[in-house]
């Protein structure tokens, strides 16, 4: 699925989150979104989502392989999140509901979205437990069960169960410890890859971009400061912004 | 390396035999640490390794199911054992999100000032109290604090003190106490928070400062400023021992003079930075130095 956001803008209340964004992934591209804290990186992946707060005032257009997510109603809007986007988020354990096994959690987009056997949907949850590399046997399992590392394979595995064409990963590795950040960008990476997806990838880390995108764009105040290949921006960032991030993240790395 | 190296050192913290059961789960099977002063110990592992739950045992939060903690040669053992009680006055604590430990309604001010008027920790000089102190006691925390806490014998201190002794801590963080002693928590980014939650650690002048996973919450740019904070405690208060417990050996491995490797309740590898790093002895070891390669 391809994405472009052209001069999006964002504003709740007084305040001014995003403004004059234009952001484009094409089909199959994995696309990072670099800044610090507060610099409105997820208000953009919500505004892809139709996930802004209802008190958000959006202008721009952020179009998804022709249709148009700013002012949507709900039912496209749904239709959208079920079928044509996979979200992965910070936190496993917020993601995944408490109170129902893996299993179940990973077959409810099918239940949901798709008209398909029980047989069906079986199976589907059995491959993509695989798929993510998670036992069989966890799919019976409830979500406190898990390690950190595990609950995020699940979410990731609900994420993908309906063959989403855009991935949306909003920090996916942040709650992780280092070990379990590396396996998951990792996976990632390949799934999205072998699936032919789209993805956005969303971090502060430069080192996490470096593994996960071939293209980014770094944001400061709502505002795109510079864009470019990954790989140029690790090499030589033009704006002190990207320069400060690089740096952060190279220093805080082994060599 | 911020130590100084000739210095004679000298375990001040010891933890013997550690073992910690939570039910049939062992989270920790027998580890022994000593933490010296004036040296930075690194406690390195992933979530569940056991590295939380031994630093809330070293500084007497949890007990441990067999071994023993003893500070300055005192028995921690229970919140009336003598090393329990020097260890509560004598340690600083910082944690994972630093919105969790600040007091939302209270100034920065007044939450790094707080351990003092508890009683915590030495007396410290007087030299500079009254250099940055500028307001008086606009929001009257002072008092307050000297009226719920400031009792048990020891004197209470004046506003212009709690505040001066806050705005140095807050400055040795690279906060600038004219800016950031009347604001609140809300206005705060998370780097900066995490700061003010530091300057209360130290505020006391505590022989150990514990920082739990203090950098995980924070983004990578302002974890360098959280580096930098503890590089100058190290700096100021050379004799303070630290004990920093992370996933991440990218993170310690400008702060640290010890690596502890911790996996599954057991220690995997111990030694100096240059040690751990160089030669990494164990598979758990060498997947965290990979984990942590750019």
């Amino acid at each position: 699925m391809s994405v472009s956001i052209r001069d999006l803008g964002i504003v709740i209340g007084s305040q001014t989150l995003v403004s004059d964004v234009d952001l484009d992934i094409a089909d199959g591209e994995r696309v990072g979104l670099i800044g610090s804290s507060g610099s409105g990186k997820s208000m953009i992946s919500k505004a892809m989502l139709g996930l802004t707060p209802d008190d958000a005032v959006l202008s721009g257009s952020v179009n998804l392989s022709g249709v148009e997510a700013v002012g949507a109603d709900e039912v496209t809007l749904a239709d959208l999140r079920g079928r044509y986007v996979g979200t992965i988020l910070q936190d496993p354990f917020s993601s995944l509901n408490p109170v129902t096994t893996v299993g179940r959690q990973i077959e409810l987009p099918l239940r949901l979205h798709y008209r398909l056997s029980k047989a069906e949907r079986a199976g589907r949850v059995r491959r993509m437990l695989a798929k993510v590399g998670l036992d069989a046997g966890l799919a019976d399992r409830h979500p406190n069960e898990l390690s950190g590392g595990q609950a995020q394979r699940a979410a990731i595995a609900t994420a993908l169960i309906t063959s989403p064409r855009l991935i949306v990963a909003d920090e996916p590795t942040t709650a992780l410890d280092s070990i379990a950040q590396r396996q998951i960008v990792d996976l990632l990476v390949r799934l999205v890859d072998d699936s032919g997806a789209s993805m956005l990838f969303i971090t502060h880390d430069f080192s996490v971009l470096a593994r996960a995108t071939t293209r980014a764009y770094v944001l400061e105040h709502g505002r795109v400061v510079e864009s470019g290949a990954t790989s140029d921006l690790l090499a030589k960032p033009s704006t002190p912004q990207a320069g400060r991030l690089v740096g952060a993240a190279r220093k805080l790395a082994l060599e | 390396m911020v130590g100084n190296m000739d210095e004679k050192r000298t375990g001040i913290l010891r933890g013997v035999g550690i073992t910690r059961s939570f039910g049939r789960h062992s989270a920790l099977a027998g580890v022994n640490v000593e933490v010296e002063a004036g040296r930075c110990l690194a406690i390195i592992g992933g979530s569940g390794s056991g590295k939380s739950t031994l630093v809330r045992i070293l500084l007497g939060l949890d007990s441990p199911t067999s071994g023993s903690v003893d500070y300055r040669g005192l028995p921690v053992s229970g919140p009336r054992s003598a090393g329990y009680r020097a260890l509560r006055r004598e340690s600083g604590l910082v944690f994972q999100n630093p919105f969790a430990s600040l007091d939302p309604r209270w100034t920065v001010g007044r939450s790094i000032a707080e351990p003092l008027a508890i009683g915590g920790g030495h007396s410290g000089d007087n030299s500079s109290d009254h250099a940055v102190s500028g307001r008086k006691n606009t929001d009257g925390w002072s008092a307050r604090l000297g009226g719920l806490f400031g009792m048990g014998g020891r004197r209470r201190l004046s506003h212009d003190r709690l505040r001066g002794r806050a705005a140095r801590a807050l400055a040795l963080t690279g906060l600038d106490p004219a800016e950031f002693l009347d604001r609140y928590p809300a206005d705060l980014s998370g780097g900066q928070a995490q700061r003010v939650a530091i300057a209360r650690a130290v505020v006391a002048e505590p022989n150990i400062i514990a920082a739990d996973e203090p950098m995980s919450a924070i983004d990578v740019a302002a974890r360098l400023q959280i580096l930098d904070a503890f590089a100058a405690i190290r700096e100021q208060r050379p004799n303070t021992a630290l004990i920093i417990v992370s996933h991440d050996l990218g993170v310690v491995q400008h702060i640290a003079d010890r690596i502890l490797v911790l996996h599954e309740g057991l220690i995997e590898q111990e030694g100096t930075v240059a040690e751990v790093l160089g030669n990494p002895t164990s598979d758990y070891t060498r997947q965290l130095v990979a984990a942590a390669q750019w």
